[in-house]
């Protein structure tokens, strides 16, 4: 024992003789103890300690929902969600998601394009439930050797249903506020270790921690993370299969965001290929492992589906002016998480009203952010005063494009490169460093270069037997019409602020120009 | 200049001093009164440690009645001065019962010792 050192508890006389005077009302005592001390850490650093409390208040479950879940959905009618996922359904961390909106910024170019992430993780779960029964009805397997009925117990095909519904839940549940607009922030501010998709990242993070205890009381705390999880190549049988409608070339997830986003934002394209497609799911078995596979004929859906994407983001998830706002956006994040030492995890655990309420407190003080501020709350005046490809011959866009993909380069190119040209931009406009705030660059997207659509497998009869081939291979013309959409999104964008005069415009478009090159 | 001492390491040396000072005043005037009440059965080689422990035994002593003596001050004369230190440390101890925190053990003199073994049914040693 360290004598010098020695501590001191009440003794059980003390317990009993404070519980007595203060009539049971110690556990409050406790209560208001805690209170105070979170109030002098709010006091200390308000923005960190909200951000904390806010992330904290997702992560613990109830659990008093046990009854099943039927919803109304403007996409697909109705949406059931069964009683033993309703206590996965009703944890705090998937009702946050109710909470984010799908679109991040769409709503300023459409105003009804409001829709949460949620309704889209119902709407996953409907086509995954839409998707297997399908299977399940027709009853065959194909493979190689020709086809043969699906060998499954009843009780085996439920409990396939309930996992592949439960990953469909949880496939979207770390995703930041405002959906992908701080992706290319939060996934690459660690450059030690970063994620293309950090949305992926969390989730899994989440299903091994928060959500672990919910998805062992399913029987499955391994399972749905290896089915979520980014290596799927040790996955076998069904649970391939399931990975596979969840996260692959033509998955169930980009048919629903498809379609609900097309629906919400009014912009109404692509519904019919995906029933046609669901219609032809079909189980491929190859070597122990069961693929996801589309029946030969489908290439009007597959092109519907796949063009229906690109003018999707071409006309809204890459509008230019959402783009900007999620600019504005990721310049505040940046500032607040470098002024107040905030932790990605408590940022990423936040809501859309949760962070912009955090953004409002920490631009106080700062008259930059304010003007940023101001900007994504005021319809977000910037209009795009240069662009160029990606495939420009311009030095500077050859060496972004240089370090963009290699290893621990992600912050430079994602993060640090747009604000330094930012900088240099409203420098050489003659802005200075004080009115950055009214210049913007937009990098592309990361995965813009790869097609992976077109490796969504086609079922093909084949010599008595299927084989199942590469989209690519059975339909090849249809990369040719999507690559046609896909040059509109390979661009670097620079806006200047509507409120700049006529000549610092004009500058800050030679500035652009010199940057960049003419487009 | 208070009637008590505050600091057991005051009423150390004070007893030291005072009984070393008689000792060696008695050994110094009586050096063979000792010899007489030394036990037949004790070994010759023991008997300079005898007398040692003679030697310190009247300060030992003298510290020990003034230890208690003190004690019977610090409750006669600084009962205010107690009474503040066991309200304060009582008030630690509900702190600590409702944070659930432990307190350290600290000594500042003798009067919060004695107010901390005046409490002592109300806590324990972690």
């Amino acid at each position: 024992m360290n004598w010098k050192r020695r501590q001191v508890l009440p003794s059980d006389l003390m317990r009993a003789f404070v519980a007595r005077i203060t009539s049971g009302k110690l556990e409050h005592f406790k209560e208001l103890g805690n209170e105070v001390e979170a109030l002098r850490r709010l006091q200390k650093d308000p923005i960190a300690e909200l951000s904390r409390r806010f992330a904290n208040s997702w992560k613990e479950s109830n659990r008093y929902d046990s009854s099943p879940v039927r919803a109304a959905d403007p996409v697909w009618g109705q949406v059931s969600i069964d009683q033993e996922l309703s206590s996965l359904f009703s944890h705090p961390l998937l009702q946050r998601l109710n909470f984010i909106r799908q679109l991040s910024f769409a709503y300023l170019v459409f105003p009804s394009a409001t829709h949460s992430r949620l309704s889209h993780t119902l709407g996953v779960c409907r086509l995954v439930d839409t998707a297997l029964s399908t299977v399940f009805r027709k009853n065959i397997v194909y493979s190689s050797g020709g086809r043969r009925p699906i060998d499954l117990k009843t009780s085996d095909v439920r409990n396939l249903l309930l996992t592949a519904k439960a990953a469909a839940m949880v496939h979207d549940v770390g995703h930041a506020p405002f959906g992908h607009a701080l992706d290319r922030f939060v996934g690459f501010l660690d450059a030690s270790h970063p994620h293309a998709y950090p949305d992926k990242h969390y989730s899994i993070l989440y299903l091994r921690t928060h959500l672990k205890e919910c998805i062992a009381a399913m029987g499955a705390p391994d399972r749905i993370p290896a089915i979520l999880g980014p290596d799927t190549t040790e996955l076998t049988g069904w649970d391939c299969f399931i990975a596979a409608l969840i996260d692959s070339p033509l998955d169930l997830d980009r048919m629903d965001f498809l379609s609900r986003d097309a629906h919400m934002s009014g912009l109404a394209m692509g519904f019919n290929c995906v029933e046609a497609l669901l219609e032809r799911i079909c189980p491929f078995e190859e070597d122990g492992r069961i693929y996801l596979a589309f029946e030969h004929p489908c290439d009007a859906y597959v092109e519907d589906l796949l063009s229906s994407r690109e003018k999707m983001y071409v006309n809204c998830y890459e509008e230019p002016r959402k783009l900007a706002a999620e600019r504005v956006f990721t310049r505040l994040v940046e500032s607040m998480v470098g002024r107040h030492g905030l932790s990605v995890p408590d940022i990423i655990l936040t809501t859309d009203d949760q962070i912009l309420s955090l953004l409002a407190q920490a631009a106080i003080g700062s008259r930059q952010e304010c003007e940023l501020l101001a900007a994504l709350l005021h319809n977000v005046p910037y209009v795009v005063v240069h662009e160029v490809g990606i495939d420009s011959d311009d030095p500077r866009v050859k060496s972004w494009n240089g370090i963009r993909d290699k290893p621990g380069m992600g912050k430079r190119a994602y993060v640090d490169e747009p604000s330094s040209w930012e900088r240099s931009i409203a420098d050489a406009a003659g802005l200075g460093a004080e009115e950055s705030w009214q210049v913007l660059v937009v990098v592309p997207e990361h995965n813009v270069r790869k097609y992976a659509e077109v490796e969504a497998l086609i079922l093909v009869q084949e010599n008595g037997g299927y084989v199942a081939s590469p989209v690519s291979r059975v339909y090849p013309e249809i990369e040719t019409i999507v690559n046609g959409f896909r040059s509109q999104r390979r661009k670097f964008r620079v806006f200047a602020h509507v409120g700049l005069t006529k000549d610092k415009m004009k500058a800050v478009k030679a500035a652009a120009e010199d940057l960049f090159g003419s487009a | 200049m208070a009637a008590y001492y505050r600091k057991t390491v005051t009423v150390f040396w004070q007893s030291f001093t005072l009984g070393t000072a008689f000792s060696g005043c008695w050994f110094l005037f009586y050096p063979n009164s000792l010899d007489r009440l030394i036990p037949g059965w004790l070994a010759i080689r023991f008997v300079p440690l005898f007398k040692v422990v003679a030697f310190f035994a009247p300060a030992l002593i003298l510290f020990l009645g003034l230890y208690l003596f003190n004690w019977f001050l610090i409750r006669m004369l600084a009962a205010e001065e107690l009474g503040k230190r066991q309200e304060k440390i009582m008030g630690r101890l509900v702190d600590s019962l409702v944070s659930n925190e432990p307190l350290p053990y600290e000594l500042d003199g003798l009067i919060d010792k004695h107010a901390w073994k005046s409490l002592k049914l109300f806590w324990r040693f972690k």
